[in-house]
């Protein structure tokens, strides 16, 4: 059984993409976030609006992963991403 | 350091006028800081350490007590400095003129002959020319195709302090006012640079106001700059800005991040820090996605340009990502 997760920005937060780095900030809070190579590349391409599996495809093609080892690394991204507040669970539905 | 707004009113519309957006947010109705409130102001600064009142508006010497105000501050061994655009009531001009020279000083912002007309250019000549030493020009680039040339004969004629204050035009958050994109700051440097040695031969040294950055111009322009005496410096120091009604701002530009009262007890370096506080994780970026692994701006020698137009940069992406997880059956 899977389960259709959704994650959505932070509303705090907002970045500016700079050589070598995406920068995020918490306007309310002042927390600032330094991403880094492929963070900062999914952080690019999220933003961008790509869909789940867009996002794999291209993240695969871009870090020369196979897109089940792209799909492991994103999960943790994004795992790691909502406990450090910058993404926020946005409402879980139950599939079969 | 901290300015002292008097007036919300100007007698000049500058399309590049960096108070837009606190001008489209403040209420209406007080134009003018009340004259019973100048002494808690003054108070301030006392407590601050800061021995300079600087009075900018709008124009603040629009105020209908300026003297007053001037007189009062030179009471309590204030310098006065005051932010105008020259086009003086008699009265305020007369105040400042009369004052010691060494207590006073007005940066007259002058715009280029064409942008205000030659009835504009004249009074401020005047003005200039009553204040002598106690005052010196300032321009505002605002556009790129601007010509510094006429300030030099506008010194000449009026034996007032021989500089010129440049500043570079820099947005409001909301970007409502007009300024230099920093795709531009390149072929802006560039004139400067060729501007300072004719300055030089004039006798006119030249003052950098904040926002501007080094790599505007090459190592052999900074070098020209050196040579003809120039104040150059890279910085973005927001000046704390007090308004009419006792809030402060940390600078105009930032207004619509958000004011602080001035209560009885506060004192600027408190201010500084709480805004500091507020916008300090901005301060890793710069005006230039560059500027992330600049070695001037990583050193401190130059802050990446102005504040207002490095928040400006950053944006909110409202993404929503849906993916599958395994879960337990």
């Amino acid at each position: 059984m899977s389960t259709a997760a959704r994650v959505r920005c932070a509303p705090g937060i907002v970045w500016v993409k700079d050589t070598g780095r995406a920068l995020l900030v918490d306007g309310e809070t002042g927390r600032l976030w330094a991403l880094q190579d492929a963070d900062a590349l999914t952080w690019e391409l999220l933003s961008m609006g790509y869909k789940y599996t867009d996002l794999v495809r291209m993240l695969a093609l871009l870090l020369t992963l196979s897109e089940d080892e792209t799909s492991a690394v994103l999960d943790d991204t994004l795992a790691r991403w909502q406990a450090a507040g910058i993404v926020l669970a946005a409402g879980d539905s139950a599939h079969g | 350091m901290a300015n002292l707004s008097i007036s919300t009113i100007c007698s000049l519309n500058c399309p590049y006028c960096f108070t837009a957006d606190y001008l489209d947010d403040v209420p209406d109705g007080r134009r003018f800081m009340p004259l019973d409130e100048f002494d808690a102001r003054l108070d301030f600064l006392d407590r601050s350490g800061i021995d300079e009142a600087r009075l900018l508006g709008g124009e603040p010497t629009l105020h209908p007590d300026f003297p007053a105000l001037v007189a009062r501050a030179l009471d309590r061994d204030k310098r006065i400095v005051v932010f105008s655009n020259g086009l003086m009531p008699n009265a305020s001009l007369n105040s400042l003129a009369d004052a010691p020279a060494d207590r006073c000083f007005v940066l007259m912002n002058i715009n280029a002959p064409a942008d205000n007309g030659s009835a504009v250019i004249t009074r401020q000549i005047e003005a200039l020319r009553r204040l002598g030493e106690r005052a010196m020009p300032g321009f505002n680039i605002y556009r790129p195709d601007f010509d510094l040339g006429f300030l030099l004969d506008l010194i000449e004629q009026t034996d007032c302090k021989p500089s010129i204050r440049l500043g570079i035009a820099q947005p409001c958050l909301s970007g409502d006012n007009r300024y230099i994109h920093p795709k531009q700051y390149r072929f802006i440097g560039q004139q400067i640079a060729a501007f300072t040695p004719i300055a030089a031969a004039r006798g006119v040294t030249l003052e950098f106001d904040c926002g501007f950055v080094r790599c505007m111009f090459t190592d052999q322009e900074i070098q020209t700059l050196h040579d003809a005496n120039a104040n150059v410096g890279w910085r973005c120091n927001p000046i704390l800005d007090v308004d009419v009604y006792g809030q402060v701002i940390q600078c105009y530009p930032l207004s619509r991040l958000g004011s602080l009262p001035l209560t009885p007890d506060i004192d600027a370096p408190a201010l500084r820090k709480t805004f500091e506080a507020r916008t300090g994780a901005y301060r890793h970026a710069g005006i230039y996605p560059e500027c992330a692994i600049c070695p001037f701006k990583a050193s401190g020698e130059c802050s990446g340009g102005c504040l207002a137009a490095t928040i400006r940069r950053f944006r909110h992406s409202p993404f929503e990502l849906v993916f599958r997880q395994e879960s337990a059956p």
